[in-house]
């Protein structure tokens, strides 16, 4: 069991660092780092200006510097003149230790701060989704494998396999559309001002992420309590005369949460995508679109900040979740 | 005697529909997707305007035909490329085994661990968005998925007998893959062929709605969608980003319901997605 | 990584300086995050007469009863703002609106468009030099508990100065490397003001970001701190309280405020970058007051029954620009084949809709300086092909299959911005190869100022003094690096009228150069003029007098300069 847990933390580290590479190279590689810090002054050919082929042009911006100088300073400051692989690491140390750098676009301003102020929102957001992703799918499933193969049943699952082909962004706008602008029953944008504003405004983006999550939740859990219900020790239940709720909830329902608990590490990833659109459809302030505005404007620092703190966590959770499951599972206990 | 029945037809049956419209757009009685003023902004549906016309006065009806051309060929090559390479790797990891396996699966690997729209966003905002870059970006983010499930089939058929017996009769490893493998793994990657293409579609409206999808005039589903989805024009001509979404919804139906008829009737039991 | 004063030029800052010249904001219809510009108008109504623009209002009468002190105001903003501090950050229409409530101007414009002083006492020319004398108001404390005196003022100003890109709106009267101080303390409450050339017209540089005033603690902490740009402190009606970017920024009533009684408690300012959304929070009550100049906002404000507007007709142009700097723009014949296949009346239409009027020169033409005779051309393409033709004859490199090879960027991503760009390209497309160009509003400004573009939709002018426009229009700047001369066209002899207006206080001369100057444009071909933007104000019916407001020492506050407008004189009834 340890040394599982030793070989797969060792994974983790690499395929986090392969991750973190990847993104920081791409960013350098294929963006202008150069222009998002000192603007238009990047197109200025500073070697030309130093063979004098081209007449400095320190009136235009600073009486004190000649724009060579502040492109020199900037390039600098943000290490831009450094070997990538010596950027990278440097880099790395530093975000080790919780220093993302300052953010290209708004001056001075640290990454960790921008982050921070960011992210309550979309991590509410998700836990919001995923409480009603359960909060339907439970129930949902459970009457669904209670009711198998009956009416009740297929109507359900025609119902989930249609959710699964909504796509977010279009149940987003239908709900946004039916619930928020014809209906007015909810509101139609974030509002932060009291917890209550909060859940309400909240509400419509949460239920677009979640519909999706629950749907799959809800197949996945009635399979697999069919699959349980026709086990030995159900029938062994019944046999003692059990009610069908008892054995349902006492003992079928928990062996089958287990396989929702990998799931829900899986989904992750869907989350957070679904998250980023989510956002922007109802514009909650969070790190989704703190994300798409600074990849559109190649605000390095903020991006790799963001990627890497979102790729982390999905590791992480998918990481935690294996050895969730195997800790929960009487099952996998045994084996290991 | 397993049947794929008859709602896989009609999922099928739509499908086609569509890519023959979409194919022969052009030639079809629709109006001019981009003509602007041809009709009055903003009309409901009716008669001489199917699905009504949008804030410019353009067609929907003849927007979503068009918008069809880009979301099924993105859907379409997103799917292919991520067939090509990711299902290549997958046999080549799944046959050869050991460090090839391991430097193949950790690739895998590390680009799962991207959550697949934030690598989308990464790569589309580098490049110019036309219709094969934004294909190819989808393309990519299906690689590790479909590689995955292309090496686990390639693993269970390389132990099988008739790959044991090309060994022992000295076909080369080329022969095997090509001629052994590759038509066994197509199978179940043909489910999941109608799968993903699903998912790329829904991902290139994803990316609209992120302002990363197809730059230009070119029209999409998704460019539709959002274009009708400002705050005035959902309440008062919905029909703008419904019948879109609507026309969409069900080319994601069919192609899920398609793909898991199909996977039953093969009897494929595990996928990556 | 260290913190220390960062590098100077950052590409916010550059957009912080060219947004602070007072009149810019590109993106016409103004759909999305960030479309701001910042203007001056005035009321007073008649035909060709009218010094300043056009308010059109729609306040139902107060309500009986008194005032009634209390309450939050909720205004929802459609862009949020880099920061609060007007040495350091950009100030568009949402940023005066927060700030104007916590600082105070040295001078403003009065109801009928004429400056008045403010935190300052007088303004005076020193005879016999440009310079001017200004003695600040005694006893005016800060919320800081600091008193006003002549140091705030100058290190405030030198702040600007100095800052590369914000100092660029100070150019053209404080021009780099400076002979001697640009700002002298004559006293504790006096300043002098020492701009290189003579003007007739001095203070009203000041009723903008460049004379609102911190305390010079505050703006010495700021330099040390940029974070601390998210905060403010004035002599203002209101104290800052809170802000969290991106979502809100709250101030509560000074009570000791100079200009006496403030009735709100606070206000709640609140980014809604979907307006129309914002107008629909109004009409539900959700929201107080909304600004905005997006049509579909001020179209939903128009139908509810509940919502005051004071809505601004004239405000900015939306407008097209060509550079001329670069072919195939340089060659007039291209420029008329464009301005002829443009179709100004689908942009009225369908993006304004209906909202605003169209616009033939910089001037909205119920102004005294518009000049009646010019007609804006355009929804003629049959002219086009004749020019086509002859330009590609010369320059067949510039043309593909018979026609010309052009660019168009807009900012993105934008709904309206898209829309913009799908009808002009449908009217351009018989004579042009178009290729559209999709880029953040920030580098498109940006690839503007250093002239790396050819065709672009903007939105400009339409300050209340013309001679504001005068920056946009000179040589000075048009083969720069940074050109504020955005189309990059020089012609001295329009210089020269320019510089005479500026120097004459005659009315009558001034609009005879302003008239001249227009037919100058309109023949230069470097503008396409579309429509006149339209700057509204909605308030909810329990909001009451939105305007008229007074400034402290009685005069009546111009209301809505391009919907900036105050709030200490406005009050909430149940």
């Amino acid at each position: 069991m340890r040394s599982l847990v030793l070989s797969r933390l060792a994974q983790l580290v690499l395929v986090l660092l392969a991750v973190t590479f990847l993104a920081f190279s791409a960013m350098n590689v294929l963006g202008d780092p150069l222009f998002n810090i000192v603007g238009p002054l990047a197109e200025l050919d500073c070697d030309a200006v130093s063979r004098g082929e081209i007449a400095s042009t320190s009136s235009s911006l600073d009486a004190t510097r000649t724009d060579c100088e502040i492109v020199a300073e900037a390039k600098a400051e943000f290490r831009l003149d450094e070997p990538l692989m010596k950027r990278y690491v440097l880099w790395l140390t530093d975000s080790a230790r919780g220093d993302f750098g300052t953010s290209f676009a708004s001056e001075g301003v640290p990454v960790s701060d921008i982050l921070k102020e960011k992210f309550p929102a979309s991590i509410k957001l998700m836990i919001y989704a995923e409480v009603i992703a359960l909060g339907l799918a439970i129930p949902l499933g459970v009457y669904g494998a209670y009711r198998a193969n009956r009416r009740p049943d297929r109507i359900l699952s025609v119902v989930s396999f249609g959710a699964l082909a909504i796509p977010n962004f279009a149940l987003g706008v239908v709900l946004l559309y039916v619930f928020g602008l014809k209906a007015g029953i909810f509101p139609s944008s974030y509002d932060s001002s009291s917890f209550r504003t909060e859940l309400t405004s909240l509400f419509l983006p949460a239920l677009t992420l979640g519909s999706g999550l629950a749907a799959g939740y809800q197949r996945l859990l009635r399979t697999d309590l069919v699959t349980t219900l026709q086990e030995d020790f159900v029938h062994m239940a019944r046999a003692k005369g059990m009610t069908d709720r008892h054995i349902m909830f006492r003992h079928a329902l928990r062996p089958s949460l287990f396989s929702v608990i990998t799931v829900f590490g899986i989904q992750t990833g869907a989350l957070i995508g679904g998250a980023l659109v989510v956002e922007q459809i109802y514009l909650i302030p969070g790190v989704g679109r703190e994300l798409v505005t600074a990849v559109v404007r190649d605000d390095f620092p903020v991006v790799l900040a963001g990627v890497t703190i979102i790729a982390t966590a999905f590791v992480v959770i998918n990481f935690a979740v294996d050895l969730l499951y195997g800790w929960l599972d009487p099952r996998v206990r045994a084996k290991s | 005697m397993k049947t794929l029945g008859r709602p896989f037809w009609i999922a099928v049956g739509w499908l086609m529909l569509l890519t023959v419209l979409a194919v022969f757009a052009s030639w079809l009685p629709l109006e001019d997707p981009h003509e602007i003023g041809a009709a009055e902004a903003r009309l409901g549906p009716s008669s001489s305007h199917l699905f009504g016309t949008d804030a410019l006065g353009r067609d929907v009806f003849a927007r979503t035909i068009f918008g069809a051309r880009i979301s099924l060929l993105v859907g379409l090559l997103a799917i292919a490329f991520g067939m090509l390479v990711g299902g290549g790797l997958g046999i080549v990891a799944g046959y050869f085994r050991g460090v090839t396996d391991q430097v193949i699966s950790f690739c895998f690997f590390t680009l799962l661990s991207f959550p697949a729209l934030v690598l989308a966003l990464l790569i589309t905002a580098t490049i110019d968005r036309n219709q094969w870059t934004v294909s190819l970006t989808l393309g990519i983010l299906s690689i590790a998925s479909v590689g995955r499930l292309s090496r686990a089939n390639t693993i269970v058929f390389a132990e099988r007998e008739f790959v044991q017996a090309a060994r022992v009769l000295g076909a080369d490893s080329t022969r095997i893959i090509t001629h052994e493998l590759l038509p066994n793994v197509m199978i179940p990657m043909g489910a999941l062929a109608l799968l993903g293409m699903g998912i790329a579609i829904v991902a290139e409206g994803s990316l609209a709605f992120l302002g990363l999808s197809v730059e230009g005039d070119a029209v999409s589903w998704g460019k539709s969608i959002v274009d009708g989805s400002q705050a005035r024009d959902l309440e008062n001509n919905p029909n703008v980003a419904l019948f879109p979404i609507g026309v969409m919804f069900l080319t994601v139906l069919a192609l899920n319901y398609a793909g898991d008829r199909v996977r039953e009737y093969f009897d494929v039991r595990e996928t990556a997605f | 990584m260290r913190m220390h004063v960062p590098v100077n030029s950052r590409l916010a800052k550059l957009l912080g300086a060219l947004l602070s010249l007072a009149v810019l904001a590109i993106s016409c219809g103004e759909g999305d995050a960030g479309d701001e510009s910042v203007d001056e108008i005035a009321e007073d109504d008649s035909d060709g007469t009218a010094v300043v623009p056009t308010v059109t209002t729609t306040v139902a009468p107060t309500i009986e009863g008194g005032i009634t002190p209390g309450g939050m105001l909720r205004v929802g903003l459609g862009a949020e703002v880099d920061g609060l501090n007007p040495g350091a950050n950009s100030m568009a229409t949402s940023t005066y609106l927060i700030d104007f409530t916590m600082l105070e101007p040295l001078a403003y414009f009065d109801a009928e468009g004429n400056w008045f002083p403010w935190l300052a006492e007088s303004f005076e020319r020193v005879e016999g030099s440009n310079s001017w004398l200004m003695t600040l108001r005694d006893e005016i404390t800060f919320h800081d508990g600091s008193s006003l005196d002549a140091d705030d003022v100058i290190a405030l100003f030198n702040a600007q100065l100095k800052d590369p890109l914000i100092g660029l709106a100070l150019q053209p009267s404080f021009p780099l490397p400076f002979e001697g101080p640009a700002v002298e303390r004559i006293d504790e409450l006096t300043v002098q003001f020492n701009p290189i050339g003579p003007t007739e017209h001095f203070p009203v540089n000041l009723t903008s970001q460049l004379g609102m005033i911190v305390p010079s603690e505050y703006t010495e902490a700021t330099q040390a701190n940029s974070r601390k740009n998210q905060t403010l402190v004035g002599t203002g009606p209101f104290m800052f309280e809170s802000r969290v970017q991106d979502d809100r920024t709250i101030v509560v009533k000074n009570p000791d405020w100079w200009g006496g009684e403030v009735y709100l408690d606070g206000i709640e300012f609140i980014i809604q970058t979907d307006q129309a959304i914002a107008a629909d929070r109004l009409a539900a009550g959700d929201l107080d007051v909304v600004i905005t100049s997006n049509p579909d906002a001020i179209l939903t404000m128009r139908e509810s029954d509940n919502v005051n507007r004071i809505e601004n007709l004239l405000s900015s142009d939306n407008d097209l620009m060509m550079n001329t700097s670069r072919p195939p723009f340089d060659d007039l014949r291209v420029r008329q084949a464009l301005t002829y296949a443009t179709d100004r009346d689908g942009f009225s239409a369908l993006i304004s809709q209906g909202t605003s009027e169209p616009a033939d020169t910089m001037f909205h033409p119920d102004l005294i300086w518009s000049n009646p005779d010019v007609v804006q051309e355009g929804n003629a393409p049959e002219l086009s092909q004749a020019l086509v033709d002859s330009y590609c004859a010369d320059v067949p490199d510039n043309c593909t299959d018979g026609r010309i090879d052009m660019e168009f960027q807009h900012s993105g991503p934008s709904v309206v911005q898209t829309r913009i760009a799908d009808l002009l390209t449908a009217g351009w497309q018989e004579f042009f190869n178009i290729t559209v160009v999709e880029v953040l509003q920030d580098q498109l400004i940006s690839n503007v100022a250093i002239g790396e573009w050819q065709v672009v939709a903007w939105r400009q002018f339409g300050s209340i003094e013309p001679d504001n426009e005068v920056i946009w229009l000179q040589c000075a700047t048009a083969d720069k690096f940074i050109a504020l001369n955005w189309v990059r066209y020089c012609d001295e002899s329009r210089d020269a009228l320019m510089l005479e207006q500026r120097q004459t206080a005659d009315l009558g001369r001034r609009v005879e150069i302003w008239h001249e100057i227009q037919v100058n444009m309109n023949e230069s071909y470097a503008y396409v003029f579309m429509t006149h933007a339209n700057w509204t104000i909605g308030s909810h019916e329990r909001v009451q007098n939105i305007c008229p407001q007074f400034a402290p020492t009685g005069e009546e506050i111009f209301c809505s300069n391009a919907g900036v407008t105050f709030f200490h004189d406005t009050w909430i009834v149940e």
